[in-house]
């Protein structure tokens, strides 16, 4: 069988006849189901003090892969959501339950090299947190985040509350290591596979119809800034459940393309961390085509699906 | 320079219903750079006004500016991005306006940079609004009166933006990237981008602060920090950049405020200007000052300062009982009142704004109402707008949200961001053709 599949595309280029460029349309129904749960360190400080914050211990980020605290670590900001729980801003985060007007401060601080930074020291256009008005236990939730990159909230790697408590005398931070803070459920089975043909002049691909994200949430198509076409070999949608994490990490070869704007794209467009171009559905193997949010708060794809290479007679 | 996408149409002459200049030559093509942005252009066989009438649905609710002669060009600014369009060229003489044939028109997709906003509520927000966007991606936007951001250009110079005006020449937005978090940025600039987003002119300013006016003329009067001469004392200064690019410095904190007896005694320097109005009627700048928690009136005719409302250097007498605001930002003035921006002066987590019954003659000044939503602390930045029908129009600028608010209190509209984009200073217009 192997070889008869082999032996067709062959034969179909020898006739010179290319079959009709066919656009590949994303559906809801196409879509993998996603949850996610943070569980996010809760450490208690003084109230209105200037705290010593340090993440000097930490070694691997929330998606358990190798971190950096000096050379990883770009941006250290807090924000302060008055009106919300640790829990809800938790499921906020991991969801899309967090609106900008929850948030009623925001102060941060780009270490360069450093590896600790004081509260005070934290800012943001030039306007600093009054510890005594602001950083108490009525002043609501305060979230900690570490990130690569110094876009807001963007590239998160660490993540802790700071839960300033009456009575409470400690001033010293350590921010304790990422792995373990998320719990992934993926369902990488139970969706229908996407049937594309192997072989074809290009390949124009479209998620205009797509209305809900991988948990179910209303999809802002606009929000859309990255295409993936994933090769896994012999890899099973069960194997890559319990390496979801690491998707990026265990292809065998992974094209992207940067949207900037619409909802299409063509896939010959995608091109290889050496360079190469997207040549088609050509391996036997697993294929997934997966959709990114690299602005969105929650890392895992919005769209993932797996492909079924079709050689056409 | 990238170029405008390959012309979709010719028409043959045509003639306007009605008689009349006849109208040819049209043609239309969608901007490769704003791809919501359609670029007109027709000839009349006579020189005469005309303007391009446009909208989806064939509403034809939009309209141009007017020009005239015999060769004309315009931009249709406003089209939702995606959607489907219809526009026709209007022609002007003695019998009326006379409209020529209709054309079809699809415009594409917008910079996937900034969110999908939407406004909630009823009505709309009473007007156009430009509004930069501040966050993961910055730069200046335009939204309609629904909140639907029809316009965008992204800032890739990691400066601050806060403020986005349409040129008077109607052909530009004007933008001013500074940073006023610490230092002045050494490369601040004010940015003019054509609507079409075909170019980019950058005007260096050294010192740039927050806000910026355009004068009729195409002058522009722009904020600038200024240091004593022991570079210790950190001011305001205001400088006209003439169309020629002519700098001056027209007006100086140091002019009319002493650091020694008028200091409020904030780390973040000595008047800490942050937001600038221009008045055509009084032909005066109205300068906010952060930390002197005061707006300055600065006529043109002599840059004196002719009176300060509120705060350190406060030269009007306020009834007993009504409240004064702290680290304003934004702020209307208008005949009779001001309405003011408060950040800080509520208290706690929460910012306001206040609106004053005020007669700028004898200097005296009243509260008469004011609005707060104690779940929304802006602790920097902020606009607030009165509509021409009462409504106010506030800009929860940090906050990624902007509420239209009934005399009573009622949020009849309102728009919001998802977490990390906010907005900010908001420049609302009836057309974006004025």
């Amino acid at each position: 069988m192997k070889h008869l599949l082999t032996l067709i595309p062959s034969i179909v280029l020898l006739t010179g006849c290319p079959s009709a460029t066919e656009e590949l349309l994303l559906t809801d129904e196409n879509n993998y189901n996603f949850v996610g749960i943070l569980e996010v360190e809760s450490i208690p400080t003084a109230e209105a003090a200037d705290l010593n914050i340090c993440w000097d211990q930490i070694v691997q980020d929330i998606q358990c892969h190798d971190t950096d605290p000096v050379s990883d670590i770009d941006n250290i900001s807090l924000i302060r959501i008055p009106y919300l729980s640790e829990t809800e801003v938790a499921e906020g985060l991991a969801g899309q339950g967090l609106q900008q007007a929850d948030v009623s401060g925001y102060i941060e601080y780009q270490p360069d090299g450093n590896t600790c930074v004081s509260l005070s020291d934290m800012s943001l256009f030039g306007t600093e947190i009054d510890l005594e008005a602001e950083f108490n236990e009525q002043g609501g939730t305060f979230l900690l985040l570490l990130t690569t990159g110094i876009e807001p909230g963007v590239g998160v790697r660490v993540l802790a509350f700071l839960d300033p408590t009456a009575g409470e005398t400690n001033t010293q931070v350590d921010i304790p290591d990422g792995c373990g803070a998320l719990d992934v459920t993926v369902d990488l089975q139970s969706m229908p596979r996407l049937s594309v043909p192997a072989e074809q002049p290009s390949w124009p691909i479209s998620w205009s119809d797509l209305s809900v994200d991988a948990q179910g949430f209303d999809l802002d198509l606009n929000r859309i800034d990255g295409v993936q076409v994933g090769y896994f070999g012999d890899k099973t949608p069960a194997d890559l459940e319990s390496e979801f994490l690491d998707l990026e990490l265990v292809a065998e070869q992974l094209f992207q393309i940067t949207i900037e704007a619409g909802s299409s794209s063509d896939l010959s467009e995608a091109v290889d961390a050496n360079g190469n171009q997207f040549a088609g559905f050509n391996k036997d193997g697993l294929w997934l085509i997966a959709l990114r949010c690299s602005r969105c708060s929650n890392p895992a794809p919005v769209f993932l699906t797996f492909v079924d290479p079709v050689v056409e007679p | 320079m990238p170029r405008l996408t390959t012309v979709l149409a010719f028409s043959l002459l045509t003639s306007a219903c009605g008689g009349g200049p006849n109208i040819s030559d049209v043609e239309y093509s969608v901007s490769e750079n704003i791809a919501t942005v359609v670029n007109v252009s027709w000839s009349l066989d006579e020189s005469a006004d005309a303007y391009v009438e446009y909208g989806h649905d064939e509403q034809f609710d939009l309209k141009t500016s007017i020009s005239t002669g015999e060769s004309h060009s315009v931009s249709l600014l406003g089209l939702k991005p995606e959607a489907d369009a219809q526009f026709r060229v209007v022609v002007s003489n003695d019998d009326g306006d006379v409209a020529g044939e209709a054309y079809d028109v699809t415009t594409g997709p917008l910079t996937n940079a900034f969110p999908t906003l939407a406004g909630e509520g009823e009505g709309d927000a009473g007007g156009w609004m430009l509004a930069p966007m501040i966050g993961t991606s910055t730069g200046p936007v335009i939204m309609n009166p629904d909140g639907n951001i029809v316009w965008a250009w992204i800032d890739e110079s990691g400066l601050d933006v806060y403020r986005a005006r349409i040129s008077q020449d109607g052909k530009s937005v004007i933008y001013n990237a500074a940073s006023v978090s610490g230092d002045p940025a050494d490369d601040a600039k004010l940015v003019r981008v054509a609507l079409d987003g075909s170019s980019v002119e950058e005007i260096p300013v050294e010192l740039l602060a927050h806000d910026f006016v355009e004068h009729e003329d195409g002058t522009i009067g722009a904020m600038v920090v200024e240091y004593d001469e022991t570079g210790e004392i950190r001011g305001d200064a205001l400088v006209e950049i003439a169309p020629d690019g002519t700098q001056n410095v027209v007006w100086s904190a140091f002019d009319c405020f002493d650091p020694e007896t008028q200091d409020p005694g904030e780390d973040s320097g000595w008047t800490f200007g942050n937001a600038l109005d221009y008045s055509l009627e009084q032909d005066a700048y109205y300068l906010g000052m952060r930390n002197f928690s005061g707006i300055i009136k600065i006529p043109r005719a002599d840059f004196s300062c002719e009176w300060v409302f509120g705060g350190e250097a406060n030269t009007f007498e306020f009834s007993a009982g009504s409240a004064t605001f702290l680290h304003q930002h934004q702020f209307h003035v208008m005949d009779d009142s001001i309405v003011v921006f408060d950040n800080d002066g509520y208290g706690g987590m929460a910012s306001r704004v206040v609106e004053y019954d005020v007669d700028f003659e004898a200097q005296t000044a009243e509260e008469s109402w004011s609005y707060t939503d104690v779940t929304l602390y802006t602790f920097v930045l902020g606009d607030v707008t009165r509509l021409d029908d009462g409504d106010t129009l506030v800009t929860w600028s940090v906050s990624g949200q902007i509420d239209r608010i009934s005399p009573n209190g009622d949020v009849d509209w309102t728009l919001n961001t998802g977490v990390g984009a906010v907005f900010g200073f908001n420049t609302v217009v009836d057309s974006l053709y004025q």
